[in-house]
Parts: structure tokens; sequence; C-alpha cells
């Protein structure tokens, strides 16, 4: 390939090749974001319904550990969703006093969880691992003091399925839309480029009174300016050496 | 005709060219990805809308533990409209008895996009709960994401650009080679000039060609004509002095010999050609961070020490400019002692270590050093580059030099924040800054590959008076000593940097994740200043001029004092209630204010401080100048941060906004000349 042509091939090349990376990166964060924003929310709205029924016990003065019926609430409504791999209700201290696992009573919520949501207690969810994600809802209670957390772990294997094939598909078209546009650009490229050398080639003709005259073309301007400006230093020139003929 | 309309209507045209079809490839992978993220979405949606079914069936079914009739249940209404405001993908609710619908909330909807429970302790009356999700929530987020699109298409378009500069580097020179011939040989300049190598080898040969002829004639004359004058000959004097005139015509109407320029504009445009990737790349990775570094600094440990979180996010800014501000002034002798291309290199290879260590930092203070490494690279690399074009350029090609070292500068910060804030909010703040960190690597192996070697620079003869050496104390001393120029310092300089990064850098970028928005938000709202900066700065600077040829008068001191104003009154824009669209209003009065005020700013230096420059020479004057102007870039955000600390976003806007208002006033006040009353003026003229 001529070097001005390879040239051309990379600058279309890389510059749509940016275009469409950034597109289809910000395509593959906004899906990451909807995506995993509705099975966040989709969970925080159990966690939310667990943590407003422990309230409602709370203020009727029930205590804390004896909150008779979340048990089951919370045993109910882990298996009303596959997503789910627990629900726990911890004490604001993190010790675990319901649970869909039994084997958990009694113990800790890993502290460097109740470090982070009780350090911003905006933040509602977190994914401490690759395969598990955390939603909580923070529990008050009747004097509008923090009681404790309603603590929903479910697992990511959905996601991951479903970026996969989101990525898959993205990969796919943005190779197609790649492929296509880079050669679009090369082919305008290279025509831009004919087009300017046939430009040149008819003006460098047109210096040649031997070729004859090519008629107007797109350096036609530019070139009558030059061959004025040539022609008048020619016969100043000229003017010289006449003089000097004539001295001799 | 111009000789290069028709050279610009090519660069124009492949411009719109590479533009087009950009957007197209933008606009199909968009179009293409619509259905698949339509398709993958919808059942996640369904999912959601049975999960809220289920949580208010929990709510519904509890009317049937106390034995009440579904249909004397009060408030359903306003529970299925809440539960819609708080869901915005669920469009219509829908609770039925017996088949007949009793509350309904939001249109009807199609049955594939509807999921149906039975309401628990209801199912002998055949009670069912209808959730619809919106067919038009997918479409309404690709609306949302336009935004961000329109970010990528401008994104792009720039570093399209500079892609473009970098690639086709060869292809431009030739275009300009071209160029410079057509031009030369239009005006009459026939003299030896580079010919391309790559585009209309063809057109430039004979260009040449026909200039050497000439040249060569005219060389010959000259040579026979000196040869008569040496030989003294007696006959034909009329003749030869005829000829000495001729050539005298000749010579003030042609150019046979003066390549002055010629060669070292050319060799000049490839030297910034060459400066122009790895400086752009340099920049472009710590403008990556602008959108987020606040955020990123404020989720840090700070270690024993009780300092607030707000005053922590201020701190990186902070050391950042402070270094910048004191270090440039060093810089300027020691980068041109060991020499550009060193000095670059240098600079490159500490950003590329301090943007990594930045990455790695899980402390305040591990980040405040590899902050402060980061802006000592920045430092090095600003002034080496700055020293590149100022070495390479003379006279006539020196304010085209800098033209294009600014606007590296500018695109740079339109692309950065924008992009950063995009792959903050998406691969995370330390993966931005690592990502920072590969660019200044591209940087340093492309400015190792490219950057030439430094030319043993001749002192350009001056025709400046020459001034004595004087150290920097004296210097500033001196300078301090004119009040009017310590009052331009501080009323008009320091105050507008001081505002710029305290709201662009710091606070912007805080309030807007603040308000539940993200760090592409954020970027966005820099990369609206720094377009508005682009467009602006040269308009409000030709307006000047022609309002000073206007009116013969000097208009800087009004533009300063306007610009300063609407940079104040920016702030108390966010006193409006007006959500997202406040910061928007800031960063645009912002933006008019700042270009309405930079260049008359700077042009007012000469003029107060006539004096200093004419002992102490105008670049010293010019480094004190812009020495306590950047610690205004450096005191910003620790000032926002204290006001952010005592009365949160809206007092740090409006007082920072109101703290600038009063200086244009008093700056207005001392600086705005006094027009003579009508009637003196009319005493004086009778």
């Amino acid at each position: 390939m001529h070097a001005l042509t390879r040239k051309l091939f990379w600058l279309a090349f890389w510059v749509i090749g940016f275009a469409v990376f950034m597109t289809g990166l910000l395509l593959y964060f906004k899906y990451q974001s909807v995506f995993t924003g509705l099975q966040r929310d989709r969970v925080l709205m159990v966690a939310r319904e667990i943590d407003s029924i422990a309230e409602k016990n709370l203020s009727l003065g029930q205590d804390f550990w004896e909150l008779a019926t979340l048990q089951d609430v919370i045993e109910r409504r882990r298996q009303a969703d596959a997503l789910f791999i627990g629900i726990d209700v911890a004490g604001k201290d993190g010790k675990i006093a319901y649970s869909t696992d039994l084997a958990r009573l009694g113990s800790q919520l890993p502290p460097e969880w109740i470090e982070v949501f009780s350090r911003n207690p905006n933040l509602n969810n977190m994914s401490p691992s690759k395969d598990l994600a955390v939603v909580v809802s923070g529990i008050r209670n009747g004097f509008d003091q923090h009681a404790g957390y309603a603590v929903i772990r479910y697992g990511r294997q959905l996601e991951h399925e479903a970026m996969a094939a989101f990525t898959r598909k993205l990969v796919a078209n943005c190779l197609i839309v790649f492929v296509l546009s880079t050669l679009a650009l090369f082919a305008i490229l290279v025509w831009l480029e004919r087009g300017l050398e046939r430009a040149f080639s008819t003006a460098a003709a047109a210096m040649d009174p031997s070729q004859g005259s090519p008629g107007p073309h797109a350096l036609s301007g530019e070139l009558a300016l030059i061959q004025a400006q040539l022609e008048e230093a020619g016969r100043g020139i000229g003017a010289v050496e006449g003089s000097l003929g004539a001295a001799r | 005709m111009k000789g290069g309309a028709f050279f610009q209507r090519q660069l124009w045209l492949v411009m719109t060219v590479v533009m087009i079809v950009v957007m197209a490839s933008i606009a199909a992978t968009v179009g293409l990805m619509y259905r698949a993220f339509d398709a993958s979405i919808a059942p996640q949606m369904l999912e959601k809308a049975k999960t809220a079914g289920r949580s208010l069936n929990s709510l519904l079914g509890q009317g049937a533990t106390y034995g009440i009739p579904l249909e004397k249940l009060v408030g359903v209404g306003d529970l299925f409209a809440d539960t819609a405001r708080q869901h915005p993908e669920i469009a219509r609710i829908e609770l039925s008895l017996g088949g007949k619908g009793l509350h309904t909330h939001g249109p009807e909807m199609p049955a594939e996009l509807t999921t149906r429970l039975p309401v628990p302790g209801y199912e002998s009356a055949r009670a069912e709960l209808a959730v619809s999700i919106d067919p038009q929530y997918v479409r309404r987020l690709f609306e949302e994401m336009s935004l961000d699109l329109l970010v990528v298409a401008v994104v792009t378009l720039f570093i399209s650009l500079e892609l473009l500069y970098f690639l086709a580097g060869g292809l431009l020179a030739d275009l300009g080679t071209i160029r410079t011939q057509v031009d030369a040989l239009s005006k009459g300049a026939f003299v030896g000039l580079p010919r391309s190598t790559l585009l209309g080898r063809e057109w430039s040969a004979a260009l040449g060609a026909r200039a050497d002829a000439l040249t060569l004639r005219y060389h010959q004359a000259v040579a026979g004509l000196r040869a008569r004058l040496r030989t003294r000959h007696q006959v034909g004097r009329e003749s030869m002095r005829r000829a000495i005139a001729e050539l005298r015509t000749l010579r003030s109407r042609f150019n046979f010999s003066d390549a002055r320029g010629a060669q070292g504009s050319h060799g000049a445009a490839l030297i910034l050609g060459a400066m122009r990737a790895p400086f752009f790349l340099l920049l472009l990775a710590d403008d990556l961070s602008r959108s987020f570094m606040p955020m990123f600094a404020a989720g840090l440990e700070v270690g024993p020490l009780h300092i607030s979180p707000n005053l922590v996010a201020s701190l990186p800014i902070f050391a950042f400019m402070l270094v910048v501000a004191l270090s440039q002034p060093v810089l300027g002798g020691w980068s041109e002692r060991i020499g550009r291309r060193r000095s670059f290199l240098a600079g490159a290879a500490l950003a590329c270590v301090a943007h990594l260590l930045s990455a790695q930092a899980n402390t305040l203070l591990e980040l405040l050093i590899w902050r402060s490494a980061g802006g000592a690279a920045w430092a090095i690399a600003f002034v080496a580059a700055q020293g590149y074009v100022l070495d390479h350029t003379d006279t006539r090609t020196r304010t085209v030099g800098l033209a294009a070292f600014v606007g590296i500068i500018m695109v740079s910060m339109i692309c950065g924040p924008s992009i950063g804030g995009i792959l903050a909010d998406g691969i995370g703040h330390r993966a931005t800054l690592a990502l920072g960190a590969a660019l200044t690597l591209a940087s340093l192996a492309l400015a190792w590959r490219r950057l030439p070697a430094d030319r043993a620079v001749s002192p350009a003869p001056s025709t400046a008076p020459v001034v004595p050496a004087v150290t920097e104390r004296p210097r500033l001393a001196l300078a301090f000593s004119n009040r009017r120029f310590l009052l331009l310092l501080l009323l008009a300089a320091v105050p507008a940097k001081l505002i710029l990064i305290a709201y662009c850098f710091y606070l912007i970028p805080l309030y807007i994740v603040g308000v539940g928005s993200s760090s592409a938000m954020a970027g966005r709202m820099i990369m609206l200043y720094s377009v508005m900066m682009v467009l602006l700065v040269p308009l409000m600077a030709n307006w000047v001029v022609a309002q000073r040829a206007r009116h013969a008068d000097e208009p800087e001191a009004l533009f300063v004092a306007i610009g300063l104003g609407l940079s104040g009154l920016a702030g108390l824009a966010m006193a409006l209630p007006l959500g997202l669209l406040s910061p928007l209003i800031l960063v645009f009065l912002l933006g008019v204010g700042q270009s309405l005020s930079i260049s008359p700013q700077a042009a007012m230096v000469a003029e107060v401080c006539k004096d200093e420059i004419r002992t102490l020479g105008q670049s010293a004057v010019y480094g004190v100048y812009r020495m306590v102007e950047r610690m205004g870039n450096a005191i910003g955000p620790l000032v926002a941060a204290a006001l952010l600390e005592i009365g949160g976003f809206q007092t740090a806007f409006i007082a920072i906004g109101a703290l600038v208002l009063l200086c244009a006033a008093l700056f207005a006040v001392i600086f705005l000349p006094r027009r003579a009353p009508a009637g003196a003026v009319a005493k004086a003229a009778a």
C-alpha cells in the first residue's frame, strides 16, 4: 500500500476506533448501572418492607430481640425470590437477631459492613465480593433512634450472565460498525486525497505551456496569481538582461 | 482571491467528512444496541414489578386479616400513586375484584408488560393485583444518555483533531508546504522553499522548478552586472545605470534571496507537531481526575488528624495548585539549562509515577504527596512545552505557536473532565487514575520517540532595552511597591482564579454528586466551562480591541470589572431553586465572566506596570503576575472548603460569589477612568 494511503487508513482506524470504543464503553456502563440498579431496587424494596414491619413492632413497645412475626416474614420473603441468598436482621452492633440461615443467629455481621454503612448513612448497598451483593435498610425505634439493620444478601450470578450476554452483543455490534465506518471513512479520505492530487496535477500541467490550457480548475485563482508574478518578474529580469546586453 | 482559500477549504472538507462519519458511527452503535438493551432490561423490570406487587399485596393482605372487605380499604389509590412515583418504570397498578377494576393508577398497558398476582386473603373473591411496566422506560433511558453521547461526540471531535494532527502530520505538513510555496510565489517571493514529499509532489516540484529557474536567471543577471562593474567598462555606462535601476525596481517588487522564516516556520511546524501529542496526553491524564478528585480524597483515611471531610476533599487540589504556582518561576531557567527534551521526559516520567501511586493511595497523606508530585510534573512539562514553542518560533510565528499551545490545553480541559467523569462512574476512581498513568506512559513513549533533540538556541536580537539581572525577591518587592499593580492582583487576578478553582474543581464536583447525580454530570459541567472559554475568549479579546479602536480609550478595566462582576453573580445563581439548572447557570455566567476579563486583565499589567517593565523587563513583571494569580488557584479550594464546612453548599457558593462581587465593585471604583461631567466639558470647550 502507498505510504499516503496507509496513513489515511490508520487515521480512519483510530478516529472511528476511538468513537466506537467510547460509545460502547458508555453503553456498557449504562447497561450495568440500569441492570444492577433494577436488581438493587427490587431487593431494597423487600429490605424496606422488613424494616417497616420491624419498626411498626418496635413502635408498639416490643423488644428488638422479641419481634414475634419477623422470623416468619423474612423466611417467606427469602422463599419468594430466588435471587436472595439470605436475609438477616441485626442490632445496631451488628449482632444478628433474626436470619433465614439459623446458623447465623447470634453471630456478627462483618465489621467492615457495619463501618461502611455507619460512616455513610445514605449508602444502602455494597458488593463485598465478585459474587455477592448486599442491600441494607436501617431500622429505627419509636424514638427515631438507630436500632439495627435489615440486611439482604443476594447473588450476582444473574448480573454476570446478563453483562456477559450484553457485552457479546455490544462487541459484535461495535465491531460491525467499526469495520464499516472505518472502511467508509478510509474510502472517503482516499477519494478526497485523489481529488486533491488531481487538482495539484492539473495545476502542474497548467504551468507547462507545452501541454495546452487545461481549462478552469480548482487552483486556477492561485495559479493565475503565481503566473502573473512569474511573468512580471521574468519581464523585469529580461529588462535587466537587455540593458546588460546593450552595455556590451 | 486569497492564496490560502483552496487549502482552507480542503481542510474544512476533511474535518466535516470525519465528523459526519464519526457521528454516523456513534448513532449506528447506539441504534443497534437499543434493541438488545430493551430485550434484556424488560424481564428485569417485570421481576421488579412482581416484587413491587408482592410488597403491595402484603399491605393489602393485612385488610383480610382484620376482615375488612377489599372494596372498603382506604388510601389504596394514594399507595399506588406513591409506589409508581418511587419506581418510574412502573406505568400502571390495578386492583381488581372478580374481574372488575377497583383501584387503578396509570394508563392501560399491553398484557405482555403486565404481571398479575392474587391478593392474599381475598383469593376466594378473585382479587387480583396487576402491575405493568412502562414500555417507554428504555427509550427514556436512551434519551437521558443523549447528553453523555453528545459529550462523547464532542470529545471525539476534539480527539479526532488531535489524532489528525498526530497521524496525518506529514500530510498536513505537505499541505502547509505547498500553501507556503503558493503564498510565497503569489507575493513575488522566489526563494528556495522545502517541497512536499507525500502530497502534490508534482505541483510542488513544478512550482519549485519555476521559482528556481527564475532565481537562477536573476542571480546570473546580478553576477553579470557585478562582473561588468568590476571591470569598470567605460562603454555603455548609460545602459549599466539603466540595468542597476531596473534591478532596484525588480528587488523592490520581488524577493529572490531572503528565505528568512520560510524554512524556520516549516521546521517549527514539525517540531510543534511532534510536541503536540505527548503534551496533550500528559494534560489529558491530569484532567481526567478533575471531576472526581474531591470525592476520591474524601473517601481516604485521614489518620489521627481530625480534619473535616470537606477540607480533606480540598487538600489534593490545594497541594497540586500550590506546587504549580511556586515551581513555575524556578522551572523556566532549569528547563532551559537541561534542555526542553530532557525536562519534558522528566516531567512525563514523574507524572506517570505520580498518577500510578495516586491510584494506589490509601491515606490522605499519600495522596497529597503524589498529587504534589503530579503538580511538579505538570509544571515541568508545561514549562518544557512552552519552551519548545518559544525556542522554535520567531516573532512572525510565535503567535501561531502559542495559539497551538493554548489550543492543546483547552482541548484537554474539554475532553479530560467529561471523559474522566464517565470513566469514574463506570470503572471507579482508582482505575481512572491508573488510566491516567497509562496515558502519561504513552506521552513519555511518544516524547522519547518524536521530540527532537534541543538545538543550540542563539539569543535572538532583542529590541527591548537591556535590563540588569534582578533576583526574585527584589523583583517581587519592586513589583509590589506599585500600589495599583498590587490592587490589580488582589482585586482581580487572585479573585478570578479563586472563584474558578473553588467552583469548577471543588464545589461543583462535590455538589453534583451530593444531590444524587454522577461524576459524569460534574465532568459535563466542567466541560461546558471549557467549551465556553474556547469559543468566547477570542471573541471577547477581539471585542476589546474593537472597543479600543472605536473609542480611542482603554476599555480593559471596564471589561475586567464586568467580567469579575459576572463571575460573582454566577455564585448567586445557586440561590435559585432550579435544581441542576442552577449550577448550569453558574457555569455559564462564570464562563462569560472569565472570558470577558482574562485578556484585558493581562493587558492591564503592561499599562499599570510601565515603569517596572522598563526597569525589570516584561517577563519578570508578568512572572510575578502569573505567580500571584496562581496562588488564587491554590487558595480557592481551601476557602471553599472552609465555607462549605461553616454553612453548606449554598453558603459556600453565595459567599464566594459575594466576595468576588465586592472585589469587582472595589476594582471598578479604583480602576475605571473618571469621566468629566458634561458641564465641565462644555465649559472647557467654550
